[in-house]
Parts: C-alpha cells; structure tokens; sequence
C-alpha cells in the first residue's frame, strides 16, 4: 500500500505545554483509519497540523511524496487535502448550499483572476446539491447556514469538504451533536465515500462506531502516539484502556 | 444643464468613485481601510504631475488609476501580515504618512500643492459626461464582480478567512485583488478630481475624507453597490443643498455617522435588503 | 549634550503619550473597541482647564475640574455609544467611535470658534529651571513629573491595594469579577473613568504647554497613541507605556533627522508600518519572552 499521508516527528508546544508530541503516523492510500484518544489528547490540534493551520515546531508532513510542512493551508486544500472543523465554521450569512459551492467552485477560485471571469454558478450548484442529499441535508439547502442546527451543521461541513474532490479527508468528531440515527446514517455514508476511493481519517469520540467502521485505529494519549493497529489489537492493550477510560495517569509509563 | 448643477457632477462622481471602491475592500471582501484617502491623493498627484509633465488627459487618467493600484498592493501586503484592529489603525497610518511624505516635497509642491493643471480639453459638460461615464463602469464592475466567483470567494473571506482558506480559497491572493481594484478605483477618482480642480493642495487628502469615504460606505450599506452609490450622492449633496449646514458639514457627518451605527449599522439604504445584515455581520470574526 | 536634550525632550512627549496610550490600553484589553474618540475626551480636559483656570484664575482647580469633566465624558461614552455596542462586529463601535471623534471636535469648533481659546495668564510658559546643565521648560518638566507621577499612582493601586487585585483580575478574566464581588459592569466603568482621567490631565498638560486648546488638537495625538498600542501589541500596557517613550525619543530625534523627508507626524506611522511588516504582533510579544 502506497502511503497517501506520513507525520515525521511532528512536535508542537502552546506555552510550555507539547499538545503533540514527536507524532509519526503514515495514512495509507484507500484506508479508513480512526484516531481516537481522551479529550485534550492532541487530536484536533494533529488534524491541524496535517491541514496547515498549525505549523510544526518540529518535524515534517508529507502529502504523497512531497514536503507540505511550509505550505499553506488553500495549497493543500487544492492538492486534495480536505476537513472538517469540530467546532463547526459554516458561512453563517450564505445559504447551506452556497456554503457547498464554494467548495465545489474550487476550479473557478484558483485565482482572482479566474473566479473574476466566470459566473455561473449552474454547475457548482447542482454538484452542491448532490453532495447535500448524500449527507442527507438536501431539505434545508435554501436556508441560511446560519440558522441551522448543529446537527445539520455537522454534516454540511462533511459535505463542503467532499466539494473538494479530495483524495483525503480528515474529519473531526463529524458525529459529535447528531442522534442516534443521524450519526449511523453519516457513518454509512462515511464507509460507502471510503468505498468509492476516499482516504480518510475520522476523528471520533463514539466508540462504537468508530469501531464498527475503521480499518485501523490509532490513539493519541497527552500528545503522543500510544498505538496503531488493527481496531481489535489496539483496544485489548491495557494502557489504550486506561487512557481511554481517565485513567492515564496510573497507567505508568 | 445649468452651469452648477454641471459643476456638482464631477464632485458627486468622485465621491462615488471613492466609495465603490472602498466597498470592494471593505463590503466585499471584509477588510477594513481608514486609509482610503491616500489612494485618492495618489491618483490624483500622479496624474497631475505627469499631466504638467506632458502627457494627454486619457493616458494620466487610466496611469493614475494604476499607479494607485500599485500602492494599493502595497498596503494589501501589510493586510496579510495585520488582521482586523491593527489592519484598521495600520491603514490610518498610511494616509498619515502619505500625508507627511507630500507636505515635506517639493517634487509635489509641499503645503501649496500643484497648480496650473491643464483642462482635460472636454469643456464642462463633456467632462461631466465622461465622469457619468465612468460612475456607471463602476457600478457595473461592482455588480458584475458582485455576482462572478470573485465576488463569492471575496464574501467568503469577509465572513471567515481560515474557512475559506480550508476550502481551497487561496486569501491572500484575494486580498491583494481586493485592495488592488479598490486602490485603482480611488486613483481614478484622484485623477478625476486633479482635472476637475485644476489644483490639488494636500488638505484635500486628509484624515477627515477617509471617513467621510467610509461614511458614504457604512450609511449607503455596506457591501451593497446600490446602497454605497446612494451614499455617495447622499453625502455629497447634503451640505449643498442647505447651505446652512456648510458650516456644520463635519458635526453632520460625525452625527451621521454615529446614529447609523448605533441604531441602524446595516446603512439607511441596506435596511431594506436581506443580504446586507447579514453581509456586516460577516466582518465579525471569531475572538476566541 | 545636544543629543541628552534631544533625548530628554522626547521623554516628555513621549511621557503624554504613555497617559493617552494607558487609557486606550485599559479600554481595548477590556472591551476590543479601539477608542478613536478618547481624543476627544483629551480636547474636553484642555478645554475645561482653560476655561476653569480664566475663570477662577486657578490652576489648582482647573485641573480637578478638567480631570471630572473627562471622566463624566468617558463614562457617558461607554454608556450611550459602546455599551449598546458590545456585541456588534468590531467595525460597528469602531466607525461609531470614529463619528464621535469627529462630531465633538466640531461641537468644540462651534461654541469656542475655529481658533481655539487661549489662557488669560499662563506665567509658566516661558520659565525654564536648569537641571544638570540642561535646561528645561518648566511646563515640560510638569508634564513628565504628573505623567510619571499618575502612572506610577496607578501601577500601585493596581499592584497593592484589594480594588485593585479584583480589577487586574477581572482584566484577565471578566468572569472572575463576581468572585471579587464586583460585576463586569462596573470594571468598564472603572475602566472608562481611569483611561478618561488620564486622557483630561494629558489635554490640561498639553494646554499649558501651547497656552490655548483648539478643537483639533486630539486628531494626531489620537491617531499616534492608536499606533502606539498597536505597536505595543494591542491591550498589552507594558507595551503601550514602552512604545510611548520609544516614540517620543524617535519623533525627537526624528524631526531633527528626517526633517527632509517627512513631517514629525508622519514618523509615528513609519514606525508602526515598519514594525508591523516584521512583528505583526507589535512589540509586546517580544518584551514578554
Ligand atoms: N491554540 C492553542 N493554544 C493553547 N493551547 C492549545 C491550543 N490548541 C490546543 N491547545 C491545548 O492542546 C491540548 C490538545 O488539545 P486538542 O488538540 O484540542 O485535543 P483533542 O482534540 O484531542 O481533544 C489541550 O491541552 C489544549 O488545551
Ligand atoms: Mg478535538
């Protein structure tokens, strides 16, 4: 298997304290791979330094088989990097599918200049609109994302960011804020876009469908790697369980 | 026409030039400017200096455009490094500085600024023309920019630049765009005005007239051409039409705009439309 | 010695920015609302000091006067435009903020005329005391004595009294003002009232120092002291008081320098501009670590 994503060493600190610590983790193409650990882990701060938002302080990411580390956040957007906020960023003022055409315009945005001399909107709307019936969210496309729930919220990040076309896709507790029924339902449809070639890297707090659904887990515990491997192997090991269950501290060393 | 009313024109078409542009910094791409005055001196110094040098009327005028522009760029540069506050104190200090740099040379004629430009050879009424001309190419651009996906990708970085920037929205090309345009469309208005006056004196750059310019903006509606041009006209009219107010002009505009913003910020135009609000409340950014 | 005397007039100044700056400080770590309209407070102080002082023919109650009449200013103005304001996008309070500036120095224009409104007597303005070789206005040396004066006044309050604890606290954290026993509310206004006061003892200080108050005379000090903070990392008050000094030793030194090129205040935003394109952040960022 050809490694899609790889975190070298990846090391950052916020005043003092290492939220990640010396992280190295290869995303292979085609996976489903879940990371999981306790709340303040370092997940979402890891998923923002694969993305860009972050920059290392130490340690390299590499997309495919090229250096990312220095660039910006659109660049690897455009080179099918895509994800979703845990603490949802909807354009509040635009409706729910404008917020998945601008995404699904990415060919138009990729200077001023293009986006200056194209105006249609007739293509990007109708990909806009399929992409809100797969995560279930067609009704509501004409209201303002602002007014949404959380729970549909949740899933017009999934859908803004499979406008993209990318060929990898990070998602932050996408399931966190839905019921019961919402979350199996995007959970199918997170295994059916793995399916159809999407690499992706589901951050998730639900256990259990985390673990209904991955090829691989990996679990991060006070920013450091704990352990990868297959979900079954991974869960059995006595310090994965005391971590996870808030009691890290005595689970030694 | 009689001869006033063709003497206001070119005014209220600067003034609405102004604040087109400004609308396209700040309206549409979310980026405030409380600089936009030096651009307007820019434009119009550049295109005075080469008019005395020489050159034809309709070559200073799209080289004045340009040559602000070009500083535009400039401080668009700054806008990538400083967000928000300081992007707005930063502005300011650019039309400050602009300020300081013209008063102190004599290439641009100190405190007694440029005189003896030459007419722009069109008469009053054919110059009245052209800058009704060039009022409606800018609120065509406008509109036009408004609908393509430039406009789409501007209102998305004023609503949440890191959103944008993860949908493969690359900002701070955008943004450079933005104060380019802008800029240009207050160089364009410089130059309009340097041919109108015949003099130009640096007072007419100063502090006070990037709010007014803004003043324009934020009453006509922020983000809305319509609103904006109405704004223009609106301000520019007012203190000519009760020629009482002249002396109270400034005390009006700050009155103005300080009712507007504490009771109506959307702009006395942009209250009618949905959009506007909404498009204000896109400058808010997360202060987490 | 032309250098120290260079040195020392830019202290001066730089010592009645460090009053302006302190306040816009307080009130933008608190609120966020960069408050363009605190010249206008500084112009009520010069003006209330010259009118009390031609009145009464004191200035020992001229400066309390002009002091209450900033504070009442500053905390109507929190009252009335920015209280309603608060949950606006910042641009709102901001351009609000900006109107107000304008509307006021007008209003100033209005009732006391264009020209402004100069002390019946002002015996200080040409006595000079020599101070190790260096002579000095004795207004000058006034103003840096109450500016450092009030600071440090200030720094102690803030550093040893219980008001004080609970205030610095609740700076960092508004939600701990009701442990202090205090509410958010009234923090703003302690806020206002201190920032204010400040502001109307710089305007009497410079009022003195030219002998009249004119309307515009808040419009570059507003906007330098507004560099100022940014260049000190906005809402830092170690960086404001270092950026004022700095700025003051420069425009001195400026003035004498760059007189070809640019005009004194012009410097301010060179500055700030050159500064900014290396530390986005301002200064604060650096001084801390
Ligand atoms: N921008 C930041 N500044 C300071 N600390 C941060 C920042 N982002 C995250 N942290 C800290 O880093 C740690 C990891 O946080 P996070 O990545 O959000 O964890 P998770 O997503 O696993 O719950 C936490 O201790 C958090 O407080
Ligand atoms: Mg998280």
């Amino acid at each position: 298997m050809t490694a899609i994503l790889e975190a070298r060493g990846v090391t950052i600190s916020f005043g003092g304290i290492k939220a990640v610590q010396d992280v190295a983790l290869t995303v292979s193409k085609g996976e489903l791979l879940g990371l999981i650990g306790p709340n303040g882990a370092g997940k979402t701060t890891f998923l923002r330094l694969l993305t860009g938002i972050l920059r290392p302080h130490e340690g390299q990411i590499l997309l495919g088989d090229v250096d990312v580390t220095h660039r910006s956040v659109d660049r690897r957007a455009r080179a099918g990097l895509a994800v979703t906020h845990q603490i949802v960023r909807p354009f509040r003022a635009m409706t729910a599918v404008e917020n998945v055409m601008l995404a699904a315009g990415h060919g138009f945005t990729r200077s001023p200049l293009r986006a200056f001399l194209h105006v249609s909107r007739v293509a990007a709307e109708r990909r806009a609109m399929q992409l809100l019936e797969r995560v279930g969210i067609a009704d509501v496309a004409r209201r303002l994302a602002g007014t949404l729930p959380l729970g549909q919220l949740k899933r017009l990040e999934v859908a803004r960011a499979l406008a993209l076309d990318p060929q990898l896709l990070l998602l932050d507790e996408p399931l966190a804020g839905l019921n019961q029924n919402e979350a199996s339902r995007l959970s199918d449809v997170i295994t059916e876009l793995n399916r159809d070639g999407i690499t992706i890297v589901l951050v998730e707090h639900r256990l259990v469908e985390v673990l209904r659904i991955v090829d691989r887990l990996a679990m991060l515990d006070k920013g450091r790697l704990l352990a990868v491997g297959a979900p079954t192997a991974v869960m059995q090991r006595a310090d994965v369980r005391a971590a996870y269950l808030g009691g890290a501290d005595d689970a030694g060393d | 026409m009689n001869g006033y009313l063709v003497s206001l024109v070119p005014l209220i078409g600067v003034n609405a030039i102004l604040a087109l542009g400004l609308n396209i910094i700040a309206g549409f791409c979310g980026q405030i400017s409380l600089g936009q005055a030096a651009f307007y001196g820019i434009g119009a110094y550049a295109a005075a200096l080469m008019a005395l040098a020489g050159l034809p009327f309709w070559l200073t005028l799209p080289l004045g455009a340009l040559t602000a522009g070009v500083f535009g760029l400039v401080v668009g540069l700054v806008s990538l490094r400083v967000r928000e506050d300081f992007l707005a104190i930063t502005t300011m200090a650019v039309g400050f500085l602009f300020l300081g740099l013209v008063r102190k040379s004599a290439l641009f004629g100190g405190e007694v600024g440029l005189t003896g430009i030459p007419p722009s050879g069109l008469g009053p009424q054919g110059y009245a023309l052209l800058v009704v001309g060039l009022v409606a190419a800018t609120v065509a651009l406008s509109i036009y920019m408004k609908a393509s996906w430039l406009g789409f990708a501007f209102a998305s970085i004023a609503e949440d630049e890191g959103a944008a920037r993860a949908l493969a929205v690359p900002v701070p090309h955008y943004k450079l765009a933005a104060f380019f345009i802008g800029s240009a469309l207050s160089g364009l208005a410089g130059a309009i005005y340097c041919y109108y006056a015949r003099f130009i004196t640096p007072d007419t750059f100063s502090f006070l007239v990037s709010v007014s310019i803004l003043a324009m903006v934020v009453i006509g509606g922020i983000g809305s051409t319509w609103g904006v041009l109405l704004g223009a006209v609106a301000l520019t009219l007012l203190p000519e039409i009760f020629r009482f107010a002249g002396e109270y002009r400034q005390f009006l505009f700050g009155l103005a705009l300080l009712m507007v913003m504490r009771f109506s910020p959307a702009g006395l135009f942009g209250m009618l439309s949905r959009l506007v609000p909404a498009r204000l409340g896109n400058l808010r950014k997360a202060r987490a | 010695m032309y250098y120290v005397e260079l040195a020392v007039q830019g202290l001066i100044y730089g010592s009645m920015y460090a009053l302006m700056a302190l306040g816009l400080t307080l009130i933008y770590g608190l609120l966020r609302v960069l408050h363009i309209a605190h010249a206008a407070v500084f112009t009520l102080g010069a003006y209330v000091g010259v009118i009390t002082a031609n009145a009464t023919g004191s200035l020992w109650i001229a400066f309390p006067a002009a002091i209450l009449a900033a504070v009442l200013a500053g905390i109507a103005i929190y009252r009335l435009v920015y209280a309603p304001l608060l949950d606006r996008p910042p641009l709102v309070p901001l351009i609000a903020s900006v109107g107000l500036l304008i509307l006021l120095e007008d209003l100033f224009r209005i009732v006391f005329g264009n020209q402004g409104i100069a002390f019946n007597e002002n015996p200080y303005v040409y006595m000079t005391v020599t101070i190790g070789g260096l002579s000095i206005g004795v207004l000058q040396l006034a103003m840096f004595v109450g500016s450092v004066a009030s600071l440090s006044a200030f720094a102690a309050f803030v550093a040893f009294s219980r008001t004080g604890a609970a205030w610095r606290a609740t700076l960092g954290n508004p939600q701990m003002a009701t442990s202090f026993g205090v509410s958010v509310a009234q923090v703003r206004y302690l806020n206002f009232a201190i920032g204010s006061a400040f502001a109307g003892l710089a305007g009497v200080l410079i009022a003195l120092l030219n002998n009249y108050a004119e309307p515009g005379m808040g419009t570059i000090v507003s906007y330098k002291t507004l560099a100022i903070i940014v260049l000190g990392g906005l809402g830092s008050m170690r960086g404001a008081l270092i950026g004022s000094l700095l700025l003051g030793v420069i425009e001195s030194y400026g003035t004498v320098y760059l007189s070809g090129g640019v005009d004194r205040d012009a410097i301010a935003a060179l500055c700030l501009i050159a500064i900014l394109m290396f530390r986005p952040e301002g200064l604060a960022k650096r001084i801390a670590a």
